[in-house]
C-alpha cells in the first residue's frame, strides 16, 4: 500500500471540542422546556409472574396535568418483538418479569405523571414463576412463560425455533463439524466441566432518554438514545405500530455510552405521543436502565474438549443453556452469533447446542461481546487446564491450535487476516511470561499471571450507504447513517474520508444521526462501522472523484480517466506538475463549468455479496462473517488468600486490528473494555430475589472504578495489524473484542496464584475465599489420617 | 416528593424547627447521604431543615484541655486535609480519607455521616476507639454523650426531637492512643463490607496493654464496640498469640447480616482477619 498520510495518525477526536466544552448535546438534551411537550412514565410489574385481573385508572386519570393514561388495551393486537413475536409493548393479561410494562402515563409535570402512576390500581393474581434456566428448559416445567409460542412469529432466523426440547426454550443453534463421538475416541485426554456467567448491566453513564413528536403531516419523529437511527428507531417503531418507513424519523444525538444497551424508551413515548397528538419525553432512571436495557445474557456452559497427548484438539462439545428472561427480543441472535468465538481453533470434531431459555428474570439482550465473552470464560480456561494436564506450556499450545491463514475453519470459512499468533506473543512478552512476578507473593498475598485469548467477528449481512459532497471551498460533507455511541467512528470515518480523497482532515464534516438527512446503515453494531460504513464512504470519495474528473475533462481538454483529483486539485495523469483547483470547477461566466452554486456529490453502498446464512443443522457456511478481530490479554494478579480479594497489578492487552485507522482511539476502546472486562471478572453481577433486581444502582452495584484500574506503566495496549482485504486501508472492527478475553485472563491468574479454579462469575472476594477454604479442606483431607 | 425546604440562621432557629415539626422534619447538612434516600422514597419528609447557613459549626480545633473539638458541619474532605487532626489523630485523617470519593468528601460533614448512622458509617469506628463524646444542643442546653451510645439502630440516633449534633470531642488523653481504622471493601469509593478500628495504648513497659478498643463497622445494626475481645487484651502482653484469640472473639462478637455487599458468614471471617490486621498495626507489629 502507498503511503499514508491521515490514516494510522492519531487525528483528535472531531467531538472532543464540543465534549470538553459542555456544548456537546446529549439525548436528555433535547426538548428541554420545549411548550406542549408530556412527560411520560411507565407503570413496571412489581410481580416476576402474575395475570392481570383488572386495571383502574380512574383516580390516575384525574389528576390535573395528565393527558393520557394508556395500558395494554391501547396497544396494538399482535405481539411485536425483535426475533421473536412475544410482547405486547403493555402488558395485556400476564406481566412476566418485575419490571414488564403495564401501563404508560403522560402529563404536563413529571410530578404529575408520578402522582398518576401511583394512582394506578392494578389487581393481580401472582402466579408461579421459575428463574432458573436449566429448570425452565426441562420439558415437564410447571411454569410456562408463552403457551403459544409455537405460534408466535419468528421475524429472524426462523430455523432457531426448530427441535425445541421444552415449552419454555425459544431457540436451539446448532454447530455440527466432524463426529465429535468418534474425536473423544480418538483423544488421550477428555475435559469436561460446567461453567457459568452472570447477568451484567452495561452501565452507560447516560440513562435512556427519548422524545417522540408527531408532524403535522403524520410523520413521527423520534429523537433517542441509540445506536442506529434506522434499525433501531426507524424499523422499530414501524413495525411495532404498523407504520410506513416515510412516517417515522428517527434522530440521535451524542449519547452517553451504550455498550449494545437498548432500552427502548422511545417505544412508549412513542406510543403516548401517537395517542395524546403532542411530543411526549421519556427519560428513564438508572434503577429502571438495569431491568430494561437488557443486560448480558447468563449462560450455563458444559464444555468437553479430547486432546491428543502432544496437545493436538480433536474434539470439542459444548452445550449452552441461555436465562433469556421473559421475552427474546435480540437474544436468539446473540445465541447464534456467540458461536463464532471457537472458530480460532482447529477442532476437526465439533457440536455445538445451545438452548435460548424463557425464564422471569429481566430480558438480556446485545452486550459488548455479544455472546462470545461467555463461552470464551469457559474455553480459555479450559486451554490452561489441559495445558497444565499435558504438561504443556499454554501459550504453545494455544498456538499449536490456532488456525492459519488461508485455512478452513470449523465453521467452513475460509481464514483471512489472522493476528491471533502475534497477539499471543506480544502480551506473553510484555507481561513476562515465564519469568518472576513483579512483585514476589507472601504467606497471605500470592501474585501470578494468567492470560487468555479471544475474538469477536463483525456480522456479515448488513449494508452500508454513504453520501459525499465535495464544495467549493475545498470543505467535504460526509453523510452516513451509523452513530456515534462515544466510540470515536467519526473521527475514524473522517479519516478514510481524508486519506481517499488526499486532502486534510480538518476538511471533513461528518453528519450522521437523522434517518430523514442521512442515506441507511445498519447501525453502530458489531464492530461494523469502520469496515461498512469506511468502505460505504470510500466508495462514494471514489464516486465524487469520478464525478470531479468527469466534469474537468471538457475544461481541462483530457479524458476523464486521464485526470486524477487529489486534494483538491485536478492533475493530468501524464503530466502532474500540471493541476487544476477543483474549486475552478465552479467559476461563473464559463459555460463548461459548474453553475456557481452547484454540487459534487458522490454515493457509494457497500454490502458483501455472497454471503451465506449457515446451514440450519450444521451452521456451516462458506462466508458467515466479515470478520474476526483477535484480543489477547495477559494479566498478573495479587490474591489475599485471607479475604479472597483479588487486586490487579498489572494488565496487557493486544488487538489484531487488521489497520489502525486511529491508533489512540484503538488504545482508548481497549482500555475501556479492560475496563469492563475486570468488572465483569471480579465484581459485576446483577443480584435477583424472585426475579427483582436487589442492585440496581452504582451504589450497590459493583462497577470497578479507577482505583480497580492499573494504569501508567502497569497498563500496556498493543495494537496488531493483520491487513484485511476487504476492509478500508486493512482496518476491521475492534471495539466489541476489547473483554471477551478478560475474565478467562483473570482465572487463569488467580488459578496460577492460588491453584484454586473458579467457573463461576463473578470471581468475588467471597466466592474465592470459600474456594479456598474448601482447597485447604481437601489438601487437610489428603494429608489427613496416616 | 413535596416537602418544604427551611433555612435556619442560628442553632436555636434549628432546634425551634425542629422541635415544631418532630418525626415530620430532618436534617440535612451535605446531603449526600439524605438526598439520595429522598430520592429512591426510603424516606419522604415534610421538612428539610438545612443547617449549612448556620455560621462557624465546621470548625476544627485542639487544645490540651478539652482535646479536639470538631464541629457538626465540619467537611470530611476538611478533617482529611487538616494537619491538626493528622497530628494528634491520624486515625481519624485516615478514616475520612477512606470515606467515599473526594467529589464526595468535600460535599459530606462529619455530622452528617454520624447522623445518618449508617451501621458501616466510617467515622465512626475510629471516633468511638478515641472515647469521642457528641455534643448535642437541645431545648435543655448542651450535653455530652459517649459517642458509642450515641446510635440507637440503622439510621437511629438517641437525639430527641429538637436536639441537634453540634460536634464531636475527642478527649486529650487519647492522644497517646496508636489507633488505626480498616476498611475492608472494594474500594474505598464503596461501602465497607466491615469497617475495623482498633485503638491501643501501651503501658511504660511499652509492651501489655493499659487500654484498647476495638470498634467494629458493618457487622451489627449500629458500631459497635467489641468488649470481650478487649477485656480478652486488657493488661496483657500484646502479642501474635493474643490478637489471634482476640479476633476470633471479636468475629463471635459480631452480629453481622447478609445484604448485597456479602453474606454474614464472610462478614463474620472479615472481622476476625480485620481485627487481627488492625491490631498488629496499632501494636506496632505489622505497618
Amino acid at each position: 500500500m502507498s503511503e499514508l498520510s491521515v490514516v494510522g495518525k492519531n487525528v483528535i477526536r472531531l467531538d472532543a471540542l464540543e465534549k470538553v466544552t459542555g456544548t456537546a448535546l446529549y439525548a436528555a438534551d433535547e426538548a428541554l422546556g420545549e411548550p406542549g411537550m408530556l412527560h411520560g412514565k411507565v407503570l413496571w410489574s412489581p410481580h416476576a409472574h402474575a395475570r392481570i385481573i383488572s386495571i383502574d385508572i380512574s383516580r390516575a386519570k384525574k389528576v390535573p396535568g395528565v393527558e393520557a393514561v394508556l395500558t395494554g388495551k391501547d396497544v396494538p393486537e399482535a405481539r411485536v418483538g425483535s426475533c421473536v413475536d412475544d410482547q405486547h409493548m403493555l402488558a395485556r393479561e400476564k406481566v412476566r418479569f418485575v419490571g414488564d410494562a403495564v401501563a404508560v402515563v403522560a402529563a404536563r409535570t413529571l410530578e404529575a405523571a408520578e402522582e398518576a402512576l401511583a394512582l394506578i390500581k392494578v389487581k393481580y393474581e401472582v402466579l408461579p414463576a421459575v428463574f432458573d434456566a436449566e429448570e425452565a428448559m426441562r420439558p415437564d416445567c410447571p411454569v410456562v412463560l408463552h403457551p403459544g409460542l409455537s405460534g408466535y412469529k419468528r421475524n429472524m432466523y426462523p430455523y432457531l425455533g426448530n427441535d425445541l426440547p421444552g415449552p419454555n426454550v425459544h431457540t436451539h443453534h446448532k454447530v455440527r463439524r466432524g463426529n465429535v463421538e468418534e474425536g473423544f475416541r480418538q483423544a488421550d485426554l477428555i475435559v469436561e466441566n460446567r461453567f457459568s456467567t452472570a447477568r451484567i448491566s452495561h452501565c452507560q453513564l447516560e440513562p435512556a432518554s427519548s422524545v417522540a413528536r408527531p408532524n403535522v403531516d403524520g410523520t413521527l419523529v423520534i429523537s433517542t438514545s441509540t445506536k442506529s437511527v434506522y434499525t433501531g428507531v426507524q424499523a422499530e417503531v414501524c413495525r411495532f405500530f404498523g407504520l410506513p418507513p416515510s412516517k417515522v424519523r428517527g434522530v440521535t444525538h451524542y449519547i452517553g455510552g451504550n455498550f449494545g444497551s437498548a432500552p427502548r424508551a422511545h417505544i412508549f413515548a412513542a406510543l403516548a405521543a401517537i395517542r395524546t397528538g403532542r411530543p411526549v419525553k421519556v427519560v428513564f432512571s438508572r434503577e429502571e436502565c438495569f431491568f430494561r436495557d437488557l443486560n448480558r445474557l447468563p449462560m450455563v456452559i458444559y464444555l468437553k474438549d479430547g486432546v491428543k497427548k502432544d496437545g493436538t484438539l480433536v474434539a470439542r462439545q459444548i452445550k449452552l443453556i441461555c436465562n433469556c428472561g421473559a421475552y427474546a427480543q435480540i437474544t436468539p441472535l446473540v445465541i447464534r452469533n456467540g458461536s463464532f468465538g471457537s472458530s480460532q481453533y482447529r477442532i476437526p470434531n465439533f457440536r455445538w447446542d445451545a438452548y435460548g431459555v424463557y425464564t422471569n428474570e429481566p430480558p438480556s439482550g446485545a452486550f459488548r461481546g455479544f455472546g462470545n465473552a461467555q463461552p470464551f470464560w469457559a474455553m480459555e480456561q479450559h486451554m490452561d487446564i489441559i495445558a497444565e494436564k499435558l504438561r504443556m506450556d499454554p501459550v504453545e499450545l494455544r498456538q499449536k491450535n490456532l488456525i492459519a491463514e488461508g485455512e478452513e475453519n470449523l465453521r467452513g470459512e475460509k481464514t483471512h487476516s489472522m493476528g491471533a499468533a502475534e497477539c499471543l506473543d506480544k502480551v506473553a512478552q510484555w507481561i513476562g511470561w515465564g519469568r518472576p512476578t513483579s512483585q514476589p507473593s507472601s504467606n497471605t498475598v500470592k501474585v501470578a499471571k494468567g492470560f487468555a485469548l479471544a475474538n469477536k467477528y463483525t456480522q456479515v449481512d448488513t449494508i452500508a450507504s454513504a453520501l459525499v459532497r465535495f464544495n467549493k471551498d475545498g470543505f467535504v460533507d460526509v453523510f452516513h447513517g451509523s452513530d456515534e455511541i462515544g466510540q470515536g467512528s467519526q473521527t475514524v470515518l473522517a479519516q478514510i474520508a481524508a486519506e481517499e480523497l488526499g486532502v486534510p482532515v480538518e476538511k471533513i464534516k461528518v453528519i450522521w444521526g437523522d434517518s430523514a438527512r442521512v442515506p441507511y446503515d445498519h447501525g453502530a453494531i458489531s464492530s461494523r462501522t469502520t469496515m461498512f460504513v469506511g468502505n460505504a464512504i470510500r466508495a462514494a470519495c471514489q464516486d465524487v472523484k469520478r464525478l470531479i474528473c468527469a466534469t474537468a475533462s471538457p475544461v481541462m481538454g483530457a479524458a476523464p480517466e486521464d485526470l486524477e483529483a487529489r486534494g483538491g486539485q485536478i492533475y493530468f495523469r501524464s503530466n502532474p506538475s500540471k493541476s487544476m483547483p477543483v474549486s475552478d470547477l465552479f467559476l461563473p461566466g464559463r459555460a463548461t463549468c459548474l453553475p456557481h452554486d452547484a454540487e459534487l456529490l458522490g454515493q457509494g453502498t457497500f454490502f458483501y455479496k455472497g454471503y451465506s446464512d449457515g446451514d440450519p443443522e450444521t451452521g456451516q457456511g462458506t462466508r458467515l462473517t466479515a470478520s474476526y478481530c483477535y484480543t489477547a490479554h495477559a494479566v498478573e494478579v495479587a490474591v489475599d488468600t485471607e479475604t479472597g480479594e483479588v487486586k490487579v497489578l498489572r494488565f496487557c492487552s493486544a488487538t489484531d486490528v487488521g489497520r489502525a485507522i486511529n491508533p489512540k482511539l484503538c488504545e482508548a476502546q481497549s482500555e475501556g473494555g479492560i475496563a469492563q472486562g475486570i468488572g465483569s471478572a471480579l465484581y459485576e453481577e446483577m443480584l435477583l430475589d424472585r426475579g427483582r433486581v436487589l442492585n440496581c444502582n452504582f451504589h450497590d452495584y459493583g462497577m470497578p472504578r479507577m482505583t480497580e484500574l492499573p494504569g501508567n506503566h502497569d497498563l500496556k495496549c498493543f495494537l496488531v495489524e493483520a491487513n484485511h482485504r476487504e476492509g478500508p486501508f486493512g482496518a476491521k472492527g475492534m471495539g466489541e473484542g476489547a473483554m471477551t478475553p478478560s475474565a478467562p485472563a483473570i482465572a487463569n491468574a488467580i488459578y496460577n496464584a492460588t491453584g484454586v479454579r473458579l467457573m463461576d462469575l463473578p470471581m468475588s472476594p467471597e466466592r474465592l475465599l470459600r474456594a479456598l477454604k474448601a482447597q485447604n479442606k481437601e489438601a487437610g483431607h489428603k494429608s489427613g489420617p496416616l | 416528593m413535596h416537602f418544604k425546604y427551611l433555612t435556619p440562621n442560628t442553632i436555636p432557629q434549628a432546634m425551634a424547627l425542629l422541635a415544631r415539626h418532630k418525626t415530620r422534619a430532618t436534617v440535612m447538612a451535605g446531603g449526600t447521604d439524605l438526598v439520595v434516600k429522598m430520592r429512591s422514597r426510603a424516606i419522604d419528609p415534610a421538612y428539610v431543615v438545612d443547617l449549612s447557613n448556620i455560621p462557624g459549626l465546621d470548625f476544627i480545633d485542639f487544645n490540651p484541655r478539652d482535646g479536639l473539638n470538631i464541629g457538626a458541619l465540619a467537611s470530611i474532605r476538611a478533617l482529611e486535609t487538616s494537619t491538626l487532626v493528622g497530628k494528634q489523630y491520624p486515625v481519624l485523617q485516615s478514616a475520612a480519607h477512606q470515606l467515599a470519593s473526594p467529589a464526595i468528601r468535600n460535599m459530606a460533614t462529619l455530622g452528617g455521616n454520624l447522623c445518618n448512622a449508617s451501621p458501616s458509617a466510617d467515622m465512626a469506628p475510629g471516633l468511638i476507639a478515641l472515647a469521642a463524646k457528641a455534643r448535642i444542643a437541645g431545648p435543655e442546653g448542651e450535653t455530652f454523650m459517649p459517642l458509642e451510645e450515641f446510635f440507637s439502630g440503622p439510621g437511629k440516633t438517641a437525639l430527641k426531637a429538637g436536639q441537634v449534633l453540634v460536634g464531636i470531642q475527642v478527649p486529650a488523653s487519647q492522644a497517646s492512643m496508636q489507633a488505626v481504622y480498616l476498611k475492608h471493601a472494594r474500594s474505598s469509593i464503596e461501602l465497607a463490607v466491615v469497617g475495623v478500628a482498633a485503638g491501643v495504648i501501651l503501658d511504660s513497659d511499652g509492651r501489655s496493654c493499659k487500654d484498647v478498643r476495638i470498634v467494629l463497622g458493618a457487622v451489627a445494626p449500629t458500631p459497635m464496640r467489641a468488649r470481650k475481645a478487649e477485656a480478652a487484651l486488657l493488661g496483657k502482653k500484646l502479642d501474635d498469640k493474643a490478637i489471634v484469640e482476640a479476633a476470633e472473639i471479636a468475629a463471635g462478637e459480631a452480629r453481622p447480616i447478609s445484604d448485597v455487599r456479602a453474606s454474614a458468614d464472610y462478614r463474620t471471617e472479615m472481622v476476625r482477619v480485620f481485627t487481627g490486621r488492625a491490631l498488629r498495626v496499632a501494636a506496632g507489629i505489622a505497618s
